[in-house]
């Protein structure tokens, strides 16, 4: 079935540059996967497939995506195919995010408190003034243990170099983490003898290990410091994520709350329950900022609750992430996160980000006009793949609007270096066909820090398409993480064939 | 943490739907099942389904015929109609969404593959076999998550809800049931009182028939012969389905189950009392010997006294606490 893969001119992540015979080998970690691949035929990986679409529709693991005004609950898009990593690597990567959170709680701290990073000239004042995320209200506010982000879903990209890449810094809502979970579960489901005979880490203690921050985060008024009352706040069933709220609300056993189930009264948040009202220690909200409090922010929200934030000013209750979190998560200020890193921790970063120019200066707003066919620019406000202009695939006419609106805004607009996004088989039509893919791990920070063994592979299903969004039509694959055991060879010589099964 | 007021709300609205599915779905069959036996010339009465399900002004108003093709299609697959077994589902389906984290991951599947096969049938009219077909699948369905419900949901507050909503729908459905069958039945059989409906179209050598009928309808024929050594006749069917305390079938099981599960909830003097109203109503028994008008005051006391099990379990624990809490100073 590989034999026939035909890989693109980049990067790969199962099969490796031509060899010295111009053939593509399996890339060691992914070795084991590549002879199972080679070992069944279309037919088989056909069947696997509809059986993984079949599992994922019965198990209702679905999202939820808006035309035209009306929620449609989509089966969730997913290929047989893993991505696979190698251990040592991933270790590097891990590192790098816990390395890369950190500093971007201590900078949200900063803005919100001393400024110093203004002060010192590390990043300009303006690129926070004109941040969308960037909150007056949060000013002087410090949340425990100095934690403001504690859930981290950063978008990496891996470039035509081999290099891995921080392409976004996801820290207001970031999704994904349940897919993660679900695709194992699938994989493990329909591919069982996958896992024979390789050594892939563990993804399912995502759950356990996001409580433990959440609960670490309550705040010192807590009445039962040991068993501090969590609970998620969902928007509702029409979001688009709300599988996930519920799915994550059920792995952790805490309550699933809408804004309508809370309420706050001197300064406390409570829910109703059966049993009268119940004090709410630490929300992990799955709410924008914008909707938290109809008495601070949009008054015509009716997902979130009066009076939380004041409640979160006195002290009586953590909101992860904490409000105010999303001025790192602009696009600007992610052009600063490797300095951000050099200040705070005065240590140089693991992981790079995508070269990438803030047109808020004017020297590079002019570079960035002199290349605009050549990069990708983006609204620094955005999210979810918005707005973006890939200067490459884009018209005259696109890329005439475009520089206008940078001339019209400079500061919201930044453009980074397009990078040529590694490829997968996945299966297209009957065949494995390579497909350009990112990765969202998750990172986690409380009183000490967490990543996701991996993350959720996300993978673009048009031929040449860069657009992984499942927003947009994007796919998912499950992500192994694999250790080698044995660097060379076959694990256990002639064990395939001991064990019955015929090589082709 | 105790659970959330809406979280009890949808789960208690699972426990009615579901059992308001088998329901619908029995009564359905057993009407299919039933007209097998009748002879020919004997016109079978198809609008009794409706008037005993609900929906009698709905159905006459959009022109629907009361012959068998309108009317199965209207309890089983009519979207508009809100009763109906499709839209019962996609209900309980709404119902298990918002609480899936608390019920049983399994349970979520069962329903999920019921919807999509409901989805997937009904647009057009269907065969009488075909709609068998879906009450039986949507029947199996409604077995299986209660085995799932029961062997794998945690006796928890969520629980009781789930079965307070179950047994109070079985309990209604059943009453429905009497309510609709057994004065005609009794007409036909010539057993008549005052305010006798429209004359029945079938005669009384079918009365046995239409006692076995009713027992099937409500799920109890096979208990029927094991708790009750007489022949199936009036008093002693009413009495099965009514206060035969070792059938789960009937409404006397039903209330006392009930009774359990709001002993296992925070305490509310008002739902605990509308219950033992709804029991003493059941263990008063129905005057005896029969009449079509004693029968008649008999189920009507009984279902004002359901109902009011439902508010007084709605105002304590899903809406009122709510109010109270809001107006507090």
């Amino acid at each position: 079935m590989l034999a026939d893969y035909q890989p693109l001119e980049t990067f790969d992540e199962l099969v490796d540059w031509p060899d010295a015979s111009g053939g593509r080998p399996a890339r060691r970690a992914a070795r084991a996967l590549a002879e199972h691949l080679s070992a069944i035929g279309p037919d088989e990986l056909a069947l696997r497939q509809d059986l993984a679409a079949h599992s994922i529709e019965a198990s209702g693991i679905s999202f939820t995506v808006y035309s035209e005004g009306v929620g449609i609950d989509r089966a969730w898009p997913f290929d047989i195919v893993p991505r696979v990593i190698e251990g040592t690597e991933w270790d590097r990567i891990e590192a790098g995010l816990i390395q890369r959170v950190g500093a971007i709680n201590r900078f949200i701290g900063d803005i919100y408190g001393a400024r110093s990073c203004i002060a010192d000239g590390v990043v300009p004042a303006e690129l926070i003034e004109g941040s969308k995320g960037y909150r007056p209200e949060c000013q002087g506010m410090e949340p425990p243990a100095g934690v403001w982000a504690h859930v981290c879903g950063s978008d990496l990209v891996r470039g035509a170099d081999g290099e891995m890449y921080v392409l976004e810094d996801n820290l207001r809502v970031p999704s994904g983490a349940s897919y993660l979970l679900t695709n194992r579960l699938v994989t493990k489901r329909v591919f069982a003898e996958l896992f024979a005979n390789q050594s892939i880490r563990p993804v399912d203690a995502y759950p356990d290990r996001l409580l433990r921050i959440l609960a670490s985060a309550a705040p010192a008024s807590t009445p039962d410091p040991g068993r501090p009352n969590v609970v998620l706040l969902t928007p509702g069933i029409y979001n688009s994520a709300y599988f996930e709220h519920s799915f994550l609300a059920r792995q952790m056993g805490i309550a699933l709350v809408e804004g309508r189930d809370l309420f706050v009264e001197d300064d406390v948040v409570y829910a109703y329950t059966i049993d009268g009202p119940e004090r709410v220690d630490v929300i992990y909200r799955r709410v924008d900022d914008l909707f938290l409090d109809p008495s601070v922010f949009r008054p015509d929200s009716v997902l979130g609750c009066p009076g939380l934030m004041a409640a979160w000013r006195a002290g009586n209750v953590t909101i992860a992430n904490a409000p105010g979190t999303g001025v790192a998560d602009d696009k600007a200020v992610y052009a600063f996160v490797p300095d951000l890193i050099r200040y705070y921790l005065g240590q140089e970063p693991i992981l790079a980000n995508v070269p990438t120019w803030w047109c808020g200066r004017a020297d590079q707003k002019a570079e960035v006009l002199a290349r605009l066919p050549e990069l990708v620019v983006k609204p620094t406000g955005e999210s979810g793949g918005y707005g973006i202009v890939i200067g490459p695939r884009a018209t005259a006419s696109e890329l005439a609007a475009c520089a206008e609106a940078i001339e019209a805004d400079p500061t919201g607009w930044v453009a980074q270096e397009t990078i040529l996004l590694s490829t997968v088989p996945t299966w297209c039509d009957g065949e494995l066909a390579p497909r350009h893919v990112d990765l969202r791990p998750f990172t986690l920070q409380g009183r000490d820090s967490y990543v996701t063994c991996g993350g959720l592979t996300r993978v673009a299903r048009q031929a040449g398409s860069l657009v992984v969004n499942s927003s947009q039509g994007g796919g998912s694959k499950d992500t192994w993480v694999v250790d080698l055991v044995r660097p060379e060879g076959p694990l256990v010589a002639g064990l395939d064939q001991a064990m019955g099964e015929g090589r082709s | 943490m105790p659970l959330l007021s809406r979280a009890a709300e949808h789960l208690y609205w699972l426990g009615r739907h579901l059992e308001r599915i088998e329901a619908t779905v029995r009564v359905v069959e057993e009407h299919t099942n039933l007209l097998v036996d009748l002879p020919i010339e004997v016109e079978s009465d198809w609008s009794s389904l409706v008037a005993m399900v609900g929906g009698q002004q709905p159905f006459a108003d959009r022109g629907l015929s009361p012959a068998e093709a309108d009317v199965v299609h209207y309890l089983l697959h009519d979207r508009a109609n809100p009763s109906s077994v499709a839209s019962t589902v996609a209900a309980a389906r709404e119902n298990l969404r918002v609480t899936r984290q608390l019920v049983p991951p399994a349970g979520w599947e069962c329903l999920n593959r019921l919807h999509l096969t409901l989805g997937d049938a009904g647009g057009t009219y269907l065969s009488r076999s075909q709609n068998l077909a879906v009450c039986q699948a949507a029947r199996v369905t409604c077995q299986q998550l209660a085995g799932i419900m029961s062997l794998y949901m945690g006796r928890d507050q969520g629980w009781f809800f789930y079965e307070v909503g179950r047994c109070l729908e079985r309990a209604d459905m059943t009453a429905r049931l009497l309510d609709a069958r057994v004065g005609a039945i009794m007409a036909g059989a010539g057993t008549s009182g005052a305010g006798s409906p429209a004359e029945p179209a079938d005669r009384s050598p079918f009365e046995d028939v239409r006692w076995l009928g009713l027992l099937r309808a409500a799920d109890g024929l096979d208990l029927y012969h094991r708790c009750t050594t007489t022949p199936v006749e009036a008093a002693s069917v009413v009495h099965h389905l009514l206060g035969e305390g070792r059938s789960p079938r009937s409404v006397l099981w039903c209330l006392a189950e009930i009774d359990r599960a709001l002993h296992a909830l925070p305490p509310r003097k008002l739902p605990a009392l509308a219950c033992a109203n709804a029991l003493s109503i059941v263990e008063r028994g129905i005057p005896l010997p029969l009449s079509r008008e004693g029968f008649h005051l008999h189920i009507d006391a009984l279902q004002l006294a359901l109902e009011a099990i439902h508010e007084a379990v709605n105002d304590a624990w899903f809406v009122a606490g709510q109010s109270v809490w809001e107006s507090a100073p």
